[in-house]
């Protein structure tokens, strides 16, 4: 961890890139960045989508302590 | 060899990213443990992100029966996010859940999981579990992946997974992913002398696989390192030939060098008396690998065992 430059890569990471990785040019960081929250988006959606979807497969008795549980 | 490390943690952050690992075909060049930190780093933010929402799952996943737990894993939730989930539920749970889930299913989820985060519930998943799972992974090829479940497995996990494979080409390819390089005696010690001879002979197949091979053996301790240099220097002629010029040809002389230094002597005489090495490329290859001081020491001990005309050219 003793890259302490500044990019878009470290800044999504909140920490230094990797010892070994200060040669990653900044197109090559921004991909990296950009993949991450990619992935992060994605993800967010999918739990957003499957949390409202599993409520379907709920039996009734269960299902308002369980939407309780999820959203409050 | 470190080729092939580099490779492996790239597919690994492809996979972590959801992406394809040709976009990252760049880092390829850099050092496998640099790339394998910049995956679990991301890996630590892809767990953090949407955590309270994943909590809600999981504490909801415990309020509710495990058969409908199981039927809204794969109905609703999907592989990705019963990875992301499976190690706040409690490993009781995630286990008791996962004997209900089809091994298609957790093949999938096993793609996502992070075996570090989730190790009690991949020690505790039974092992004929582990075994179908292993086999529909195998046929996906996904090696790499199997490789990052090497570490968490029980040994009896392993070795049924050993001995449910019957080729030794995916065992030789998962092994050599595997993160933990001290495991490899450990892998080696479960496959009796007859599969050990089985796999070294798949590995001459081609250059990929006897690097493969070669990866693995540079992890071994000087027995088991000195047993598989043995069973290769009992391979024919014309098969050690192809070996000679895929180290040629992948400067892989350096490991082999030390893999035939670990082996008897007459299995030494019997590698440097091939024709095949005896040539100016392969000579070329092995002067260069001696550039190295450890490799040129080891060459320096190798010279007695070869003909003269070689230890002169060396």
């Amino acid at each position: 961890m003793a890259t302490a430059k500044i990019n878009a890569l470290s800044e999504a990471l909140g920490a230094p890139l990797p010892t070994g990785l200060g040669s990653l040019s900044k197109p090559q960081l921004d991909q990296l960045a950009a993949a991450l929250g990619n992935a992060k988006t994605r993800q967010r959606a999918a739990l957003e989508q499957s949390t409202e979807a599993a409520l379907s497969h709920i039996p009734l008795l269960l299902r308002g302590a369980v939407r309780k549980v999820l959203f409050g | 060899m470190s080729a092939i490390a580099a490779k492996a943690e790239v597919l690994k952050l492809a996979r972590l990213l959801g992406a394809d690992e040709k976009d990252f075909a760049f880092l390829e060049s850099h050092d496998a443990l640099a790339i394998r930190a910049l995956r679990e780093q991301m890996t630590a933010q892809l767990y953090d992100d949407g955590k309270a929402l994943l909590q809600k799952v999981a504490a909801a996943t415990k309020l509710t029966p495990t058969g409908i737990s199981a039927v809204i894993a794969e109905k609703a939730l999907g592989p990705l996010l019963c990875a992301r989930v499976a190690s706040l539920v409690g490993a009781e749970k995630a286990i008791d859940i996962s004997k209900k889930l089809s091994p298609a299913f957790l093949a999938e989820t096993c793609l996502h999981l992070d075996p570090r985060r989730t190790a009690d519930i991949i020690r505790g998943t039974p092992v004929e579990m582990v075994v179908a799972v292993s086999k529909i992974l195998q046929a996906k090829k996904e090696f790499v992946t199997m490789a990052r479940f090497v570490d968490a497995l029980t040994p009896e996990a392993i070795k049924a997974v050993i001995n449910a494979t019957p080729d030794e080409e995916p065992l030789l390819r998962t092994a050599v992913f595997a993160e933990n390089p001290a495991l490899h005696n450990e892998l080696v010690s479960y496959l009796p002398k007859s599969r050990l001879k089985s796999l070294i002979g798949k590995a001459t197949a081609d250059a990929e696989l006897w690097s493969a091979a070669l990866s693995l053996m540079s992890h071994l301790n000087p027995q088991w390192m000195g047993e598989l240099g043995q069973l290769t220097s009992e391979l024919d002629d014309a098969t050690l030939a192809k070996i000679v010029d895929y180290s040629t040809a992948q400067n892989l002389w350096a490991v082999q060098l030390q893999v035939i230094a670990a082996t008897p002597i007459e299995c030494q005489k019997r590698m440097f008396a091939l024709a095949a090495i005896n040539t100016p490329d392969a000579l070329a290859a092995i002067t260069a690998s001696a550039r190295d001081k450890q490799i040129a020491a080891v060459l320096k001990q190798l010279k007695p065992q070869m003909p003269t005309a070689m230890a002169a050219a060396l």
